[in-house]
C-alpha cells in the first residue's frame, strides 16, 4: 500500500493502483471519455489529465508513488481539458437528432461539465425517429441550438424556438440545414422561426441556408 | 409647513422604479416612475406568424411569464375562432393558478413581510420547500417554470399522463397544511397601517375563480359601479392609457376613473371566500390590506387546484383548428398582479398587423400615486419626520406588488 | 598533425599512390562514384602502382565530392569540389609536386611550406574536437580490419573483462547523455535495465534520425558502422541483454547496409555470437529495417515497430522495466553508442576533458541552411552558437544577414541572433524555447520569414503524426490550418492567441514526445519574432517577402530592357511583353515562383 495526497487530502491505495484509482477513493472526479475500467486505458483522450507533483499526466494510466501530490483541477487544466475537449468536438461528426445514444452520450455530459457549447439540444430531446419533431416536417431549432435546458420544451413537445442561441459549430450548420433540407422544410418555414430570437444571422449561417437551398 | 421632495428608490419590487414624493406649498404630488427602459414588446410581434407571437410575449416577465402566454394565446384563439376545449382550458387555468400561488408567496414572505417583522428561519425554509413544489407541478404539466411554452392556440401539444396529475395532486395537497402553516404566521404578523382609499374603485373578471373564458364574445368585469362587457371592439371605450412624462411606463384609467386590481380586487368583487365584515371592511378602505387578500387567496388556491386537477385527471385535452383566417380578438384574464388584457390582430397571411398588451402594474399605477398622496398628507399633517413618510410610501408601494418589467413593455413607437 | 604508423598505414597504404575517395550517401548524391570510377580508370589506364580507397565523409558537405591524395614521399593533399573529367588532370599536377588548386594538407612531415594550409588549420577543422567522428572519412566504413587497426573493438575487450557494474559505472563517471535528444543519463538507463529480473533483454540502436535535414548519424553509421555496432554490444554486456537490434531506416539503404555488413564481419571476428572472446557472453545483433516514420524516433514507438505497428504508448512504464515484446529494453541513439565505445577505448578522462559541468563530452551538430559552410561539425558542448555559426560554419552567404538559428528540428525552437552568445547545452537551450535534440542546426537570414518556417515544420509534425492521441492529432491540425491562413493573408487577430493556448495545451497533454515538442518551433518563433506575426495578420505583409500570397512580383521598368528572358522562364506564362519595351507581369496569373527575379539579368524585377 502507498499514502498519496488527493488535493490535499490522504489517501492509501494498492502499490499497483493508477492514479484514477487514488481520486476516486478520495472522494474527488475527473472527468472520463476514452477510460473503460479493466478494459481500456490507452491514454489517447487526455482529458483525464491531472498533475501529480506539478506534471500534466493521463489519470487512468500512471501509477501511484509513495508521496505523490495530486491536483485532480485548477485553472490550467480546466483549460486544457476544454481546449482538447473542443479538440474533439470539431473532428466529431455531430447529428444528434439521428444518434440513439442521445442523453446516455458522454459527449453530452462532458460539454455539460466542461462548459463547452458545441452540441445542440438534440443531444438531450428524448424525441427520436418518427416522433422528432424535424422528422415529421416541424422546424423545430433544436438541431441548431446549443444545448444545456434539458430540452425541456420539446419533452412537452412544443418545437424549441432556439432561445439559448446558436450552436457556433459551421459542421453543425450545415448538417441540421441539410437535415431540414431531406424533411421538406421550407425555407420560408424556418427562416420565419429562426429570426424570433436570433435576428441577426451570422453571415456563413446565411451562406450556408443560401447553399443548400439552392436547387 | 415645510417644502420638500423625495425621490425613493425602490427595493424588494420587481424591476426599477422610483416614487417622488413633492411637498410644496402644502400641496402634496406623488410620481411613480419606472425606471426601466423601454422593451417595445408590442412592436416586436407585428409581423410575424400568430403562432410564434406568444413565445416573445412570454418573455415580457419572468415572474409572471404563464400569464401573459395564457393571454396570449387566448386573445389568438378569439381572433381566428379556434374553440377551447373543456379540458385545456381548466389545465391552462391551473397552470395559472400554481403560477399566482408562487408569485405571492414569494412576495408575501421575502418582498413584504420583512417591513413588519423579522423572518424566521423556519419560515423562510417551508416557503422555499413549497415554492419547489410548486415549481415542479408547474414544470410537470408545462415544462418549465419561465417562458414555457407548453401549449398552442388550439390547445395542449402533449397529453399529460394521469401519473404525473396524480403526481402533482398528492404534492399539492401535502403541502397544503404547510402553506396554511405559512399563511397564518403572515396574517399574524402584518399589521398594516390604516390609510383610507381615496379611490377605492376594484376591478375583477367576474368568473374568477372560475375559468377565464368569454360569454358571447365578451369578457365580464365587474366593480363597485357594476358589471361591464368588455370585446375587442369596445374595451378601448373603457381603459385609457396616457403615458406620463416622467414615467417610462403607461398609466391607466378606467371609464374616466382610478382603480385597483388584483387579490385584494379579487376578493371583494367576487367574495369567493367567506369573510368577516371587520375584514371586508379593512379590505374594502385600505390599500395596505392587497397583503391580507394575496395570503387568503393563496390558501384557498392550494384548495381549488386540487380539487381542479381531480377533475381532469384521466381527461385528454383535444386540439381544435382556426375557423377564421384573420380577425381581431381580445382576452381578459387575472394574472397574480390583478387584470390582464391581450388584443392582436391577425391578418389574411397569419401575420399580426397590431398589438396592444395592458399589464395590472399600468392599471393601478396611478392607483399607487393617488393612495401614497393621501398617506403623505396625513403622515405630514401628523407631523412625522421624513423617514417614516418613506418607510410607509415604501411599504404602501410594495403591498400592490408591482412588476415593472411588465410595465414598461408597453410604450409604443409611433 | 603527425602520422603514427597506423594512420599511415591507412593514409598511405602499401602502393606508391593511393587515392582516397569518398562513398557515402552524401557524397554519392554530389556525383563520388563517378569520380572513384574515374580514379580507377586512371589507374588501369596508366598502370602506376596506385590504388583507390573508399573511405566515408568528413562531414564537410560543403566539400562534396572531395579526393584526398596520398602519394610516397609527398604530402596528403585534399582537393575539392572534383568533377570526374578532372581527375587525371589532378593526379597528375599532384605526381608533379604541383599542389595549386588544393584545398588543403591534410597530413605533412617536415617543415616545407608548400603554400597550402594544413586542414587542422582551417577554422571549420581546428575548432571541432573528433571525438566520435575521428575515423569519418579516413577509414573504409567496409573494412573492420581497417577498424581494429584505429584501436577499434579494444573497448569491448576492455569491457568484458569487467564486471557489468563496474561497466555501468565507468559510464556513469563519464557523465555521458543521451546523444539522441532527451540527454538522459546513459548510466542510468542501463542501470535500471540491468537491474530487472528477466529471462530476455534487448538492446536497442535507434538510427531512426527523423529530423528533415539531420544526418550526424547515418554519418556514422556509413563512415563509422564499427564504432556504433562495438558500442551496442557493450550496451548489450553492461544490462545483460540476449540480443541487439540496430533499427535503421529503409529509406537510408547505405546505412542499413553498411551496418549489416560490418555485423556480420563483427560476427565473422567473434565479436558477435556465442561465447564471444571466449567470456561466456553471448550476444547477436539483428538490423531491422522500418518504413520511415517520424515518431518512430520515440523510443516506445521504434520498440512497437518492431513489434509490427508503429505507435507509442504512454509511459510509464518505460521500456527499462518493460519494453519490446514486455522485456527490459534500452534504446540508446547511434552518437551515444559510438561515444561508449571510444570511452571504453581511450579512458574516462579523455572525454571528460570536454565539455561543460553537467554535460560531458562532445556533440556532433548539423549545421544547414543559410551559412557558407554547411556540414556536420562535432564540438564540445558548451561551444556557443556564435562560434558554431559563424567560425565554423563560416557565417551568413554574401550580403546577408543572419536573423536566427532553429535548433533541434522540428521539435526545437529557434533563437534569434541577439542570443547567439548562449552555449549549446542540454539546460541553456530548454531555457530559451528551444532543445538541443538531435542537433541539427538550420540557419535562417533575413530572407527567410520565420511565420513560414514555423509552418514548414507544422506540416511536418502535422503528417508525422501518428494520430493516436487527440491534441496531437487535431491540434496540430488546427495549428497547421491557422498558420496556413496566416500565411496566406487571412490571419485573424484572435488566431495569435489561439496558437499559443492550443501550443501549450498539445505540449502539455500529448501522449509522446512527437506531439510534446511539434508545437515548439511555433512557440518560440512566437516568442522572438512576434512581429512578424502581426505584420501577417495585421498587414497582410510578410517582410521577408517569401510567403507567396503576400509577395508582388514586379518589374522595374526602368531597369527593364524588354529581353524576354523572364517571359521564357516563367511557367505559367505570365509575363508578357514586346522587345525592346519594358514587359510587364500579370499578377492574378504569377504563382510566385521566383524564376523570373532568379533568370534576370539586368535585376530588374523586384519583390514587394
Amino acid at each position: 500500500m502507498v499514502k498519496v495526497k488527493v488535493n490535499n487530502v490522504e489517501v492509501e491505495v494498492p502499490q499497483e493502483s493508477y492514479i484514477i484509482d487514488a481520486v476516486e477513493k478520495a472522494g474527488f472526479k475527473v472527468p472520463l471519455l476514452c477510460y473503460l475500467q479493466g478494459l481500456f486505458n490507452e491514454a489517447t483522450c487526455r482529458i483525464c489529465v491531472v498533475k501529480a507533483n506539478g506534471r500534466v499526466v493521463p489519470a487512468c494510466r500512471y501509477p501511484v508513488q509513495e508521496g505523490m501530490n495530486i491536483t485532480t483541477s485548477d485553472d490550467e487544466l480546466e483549460k486544457m481539458r476544454k481546449i482538447n475537449f473542443e479538440l474533439l468536438l470539431a473532428t466529431h461528426n455531430i447529428h444528434c437528432w439521428d444518434c440513439y445514444r442521445k442523453s446516455t452520450c458522454t459527449l453530452s455530459s462532458l460539454s455539460k461539465e466542461l462548459g463547452v457549447e458545441g452540441i445542440p439540444v438534440c443531444s438531450e430531446c428524448p424525441l427520436y425517429g418518427d416522433e422528432c419533431l424535424v422528422n415529421q416536417g416541424i422546424p423545430c431549432l433544436g438541431p441548431l441550438t446549443v444545448s444545456g435546458c434539458d430540452a425541456e420544451c420539446t419533452r412537452q413537445g412544443a418545437l424549441c424556438i432556439g432561445c439559448r442561441g446558436f450552436v457556433s459549430s459551421r459542421d453543425v450548420w450545415r448538417n441540421a440545414i441539410k437535415f431540414y433540407r431531406e424533411n421538406g422544410i421550407r425555407r420560408e418555414d424556418l427562416e420565419s422561426i429562426i429570426t424570433i430570437f436570433w435576428i441577426v444571422l451570422p453571415i456563413k449561417l446565411r451562406e450556408i441556408i443560401d447553399e443548400v437551398y439552392k436547387h | 409647513m415645510t417644502s420638500y421632495r423625495l425621490e425613493l428608490e425602490l427595493d424588494r419590487v420587481a424591476g426599477e422604479s422610483k416614487v417622488n414624493v413633492y411637498l410644496v406649498n402644502g400641496e402634496v404630488r406623488v410620481e411613480y416612475a419606472s425606471q426601466l427602459s423601454e422593451r417595445l414588446l408590442e412592436r416586436l410581434v407585428v409581423g410575424r406568424e400568430y403562432r410564434y407571437a406568444p413565445y416573445i410575449v412570454a418573455r415580457i416577465c419572468g415572474v409572471c411569464s404563464h400569464a401573459h402566454f395564457w393571454a396570449s394565446n387566448l386573445a389568438i384563439e378569439n381572433a381566428l375562432g379556434i374553440e377551447v376545449d373543456e379540458v385545456t382550458a381548466e389545465l391552462r387555468d391551473i397552470c395559472n393558478k400554481l403560477q399566482i400561488i408562487e408569485n405571492h408567496l414569494v412576495h408575501l414572505i421575502f418582498l413584504a413581510l420583512p417591513d413588519y417583522c423579522e423572518l424566521e428561519p423556519e419560515v423562510i425554509t417551508k416557503a422555499i420547500k413549497v415554492r419547489e413544489i410548486v415549481k415542479n407541478a408547474l414544470n410537470t404539466i408545462c415544462g418549465r417554470l419561465s417562458s414555457p411554452q407548453p401549449y398552442t392556440p388550439g390547445g395542449f401539444i402533449k397529453e399529460i399522463s394521469r401519473l404525473h396529475i396524480e403526481k402533482t395532486i398528492k404534492s399539492i395537497e401535502e403541502s397544503t397544511p404547510i402553506v396554511d402553516e405559512i399563511i397564518e404566521y403572515v396574517l399574524s404578523r402584518v399589521n398594516p397601517p390604516s390609510v383610507n382609499d381615496p379611490s377605492p374603485i376594484y376591478l375583477a373578471l367576474s368568473s374568477f375563480p372560475e375559468k377565464s373564458v368569454p360569454i358571447n364574445g365578451s369578457y365580464v368585469l365587474v366593480s363597485n359601479e357594476g358589471y361591464f362587457n368588455i370585446n375587442e371592439e369596445n374595451y378601448l371605450n373603457y381603459f385609457n392609457e396616457v403615458k406620463p412624462s416622467y414615467s417610462n411606463s403607461k398609466a391607466c384609467v378606467f371609464n374616466g376613473k382610478i382603480f385597483f386590481v388584483g387579490a385584494r380586487a379579487r376578493l371583494l368583487a367576487n367574495k369567493y371566500v367567506e369573510l368577516d365584515s371587520e375584514l371586508l371592511e379593512i379590505l374594502r378602505s385600505n390599500p395596505y390590506s392587497n397583503i391580507v387578500a394575496k395570503a387568503i387567496e393563496t390558501r384557498y388556491l392550494m384548495r381549488d387546484i386540487t380539487y381542479r386537477l381531480r377533475s381532469i385527471c384521466g381527461r385528454a385535452p383535444r386540439r381544435n383548428t382556426p375557423s377564421k383566417k384573420n380577425g381581431k380578438g381580445l382576452s381578459v384574464i387575472e394574472a397574480p398582479r390583478g387584470l390582464l388584457i391581450h388584443y392582436y390582430e391577425v391578418d389574411e397571411n397569419g401575420k399580426i398587423k397590431s398589438a396592444n398588451i395592458i399589464t395590472p402594474t399600468v392599471m393601478f399605477a396611478k392607483h399607487v400615486e393617488a393612495a401614497a398622496e393621501t398617506l403623505v398628507r396625513r403622515l405630514n399633517n401628523e407631523g412625522n419626520e421624513t423617514s417614516t413618510l418613506t418607510k410607509y410610501v415604501e411599504m404602501l408601494v410594495r403591498s400592490y406588488d408591482p412588476c415593472i418589467p411588465c410595465a414598461v413593455h408597453v410604450v409604443k413607437v409611433s | 598533425m603527425i602520422l603514427n604508423s597506423v594512420v599511415y598505414e591507412i593514409v598511405y597504404g602499401r602502393k606508391d599512390l593511393r587515392v582516397h575517395v569518398p562513398i557515402s550517401s552524401c557524397t554519392l548524391a554530389a556525383g563520388s562514384q563517378e569520380v572513384y570510377n574515374a580514379v580507377e580508370d586512371y589507374i588501369s589506364r596508366t598502370g602506376i602502382n596506385g590504388e583507390v580507397h573508399r573511405v566515408g565523409c568528413t562531414g564537410l558537405c560543403f566539400l562534396d565530392p572531395w579526393i584526398m591524395i596520398a602519394g610516397k614521399g609527398l604530402p596528403v593533399a585534399i582537393y575539392v569540389n572534383v568533377k570526374h573529367v578532372d581527375v587525371e588532370k589532378i593526379i597528375a599536377k599532384y605526381l608533379n609536386h604541383d599542389f595549386s588548386g588544393a584545398y588543403a594538407l591534410r597530413f605533412k612531415e617536415g617543415n616545407v611550406d608548400y603554400g597550402i594550409p594544413l586542414l587542422d588549420e582551417k577554422p571549420e577543422w581546428k575548432n571541432q574536437v573528433r571525438w566520435v567522428s575521428r575515423n569519418c572519412g579516413l577509414v573504409d566504413p567496409e573494412s573492420i580490419d581497417e577498424y581494429i587497426m584505429t584501436g577499434g573493438y579494444e573497448g569491448l575487450k576492455r569491457a568484458l573483462k569487467m564486471k557489468r557494474e563496474e561497466v555501468i559505472e565507468i559510464v556513469k563517471k563519464s557523465g555521458l547523455r543521451g546523444r539522441g535528444g532527451a540527454g538522459f543519463p546513459t548510466w542510468l538507463k542501463w542501470k535500471i535495465t540491468y537491474e530487472q529480473r528477466s529471462d530476455e533483454k534487448y538492446v536497442i540502436c535507434n538510427g531512426d534520425e527523423g529530423d528533415p535535414g539531420a544526418f550526424m548519424n547515418r554519418l556514422l553509421a556509413e563512415s563509422d558502422p564499427h564504432r556504433v555496432i562495438e558500442g551496442l554490444i557493450i550496451a548489450g554486456y553492461a544490462v545483460g541483454a540476449t540480443k541487439g537490434f540496430v533499427f535503421v531506416r529503409a529509406e537510408k539503404p547505405l546505412m542499413a547496409d553498411r551496418l549489416e555488413k560490418a555485423v556480420n564481419e563483427a560476427r565473422k571476428k567473434g565479436f558477435l555470437g556465442e561465447n564471444i572472446l571466449g567470456t561466456g557472453f553471448s550476444f547477436d545483433i539483428e538490423v531491422y529495417r522500418s518504413a520511415g516514420a517520424f515518431v518512430c524516433g520515440e523510443e516506445t514507438a521504434l520498440i512497437a515497430a518492431i513489434e509490427g505497428r508503429a505507435r507509442p504508448r504512454q509511459r510509464p512504464p518505460y521500456p527499462a522495466t518493460s519494453g519490446l515484446w514486455g522485456k527490459p529494453t534500452v534504446v540508446n541513439n547511434v552518437e551515444t553508442l559510438a561515444h561508449v565505445a571510444t570511452i571504453f577505448q581511450l579512458g574516462v578522462e579523455e572525454f571528460t576533458k570536454y565539455g561543460t559541468e553537467k554535460s560531458k563530452g562532445t556533440k556532433m551538430f548539423c549545421v544547414t541552411g543559410a551559412v557558407k559552410r554547411t556540414g556536420v561539425y562535432e564540438v564540445p558542448i558548451g561551444t556557443t552558437i556564435k562560434k558554431l555559426v559563424y567560425e565554423l560554419a563560416g557565417g551568413p552567404v554574401e550580403g546577408k544577414k543572419i536573423k536566427a538559428v532553429q535548433v533541434g528540428g522540428p521539435s526545437g525552437g529557434c533563437i534569434p541572433s541577439n542570443l547567439f552568445d548562449l552555449e549549446l547545452d542540454y539546460e541553456t537551450l530548454q531555457a530559451y524555447g528551444a532543445i538541443m535534440g538531435s542537433g541539427g542546426l538550420v540557419v535562417i537570414d533575413d530572407s527567410g520569414c520565420m511565420v513560414n518556417v514555423a509552418k514548414y515544420f507544422t506540416d511536418f509534425t502535422l503528417a508525422e503524426s501518428c494520430g493516436k492521441c487527440l491534441p496531437c492529432r487535431v491540434g496540430m491540425k488546427i495549428m497547421n490550418e491557422t498558420l496556413e491562413r496566416i500565411v496566406n493573408g487571412e490571419g485573424r487577430e484572435e488566431d495569435i492567441e489561439l496558437l499559443r493556448d492550443l501550443g501549450v495545451t498539445v505540449i502539455k497533454t500529448s501522449l509522446c514526445g512527437l506531439g510534446g515538442s511539434a508545437p515548439n518551433p511555433v512557440l518560440s518563433t512566437l516568442r522572438y519574432f512576434e512581429n512578424e506575426y502581426r505584420e501577417h495578420v495585421e498587414n497582410k505583409k510578410c517582410p521577408a517577402k517569401v510567403c507567396p500570397k503576400l509577395v508582388t512580383y514586379v518589374i522595374n521598368e526602368e531597369k527593364c530592357r524588354g529581353c524576354g528572358v523572364c517571359a521564357r522562364y516563367c511557367p505559367v506564362n505570365a509575363i508578357t511583353g514586346e522587345a525592346g519595351e519594358p514587359f510587364r507581369i500579370n499578377d492574378s496569373k504569377c504563382i510566385k515562383c521566383g524564376s523570373c527575379l532568379i533568370n534576370c539579368p539586368f535585376g530588374a524585377i523586384e519583390k514587394i
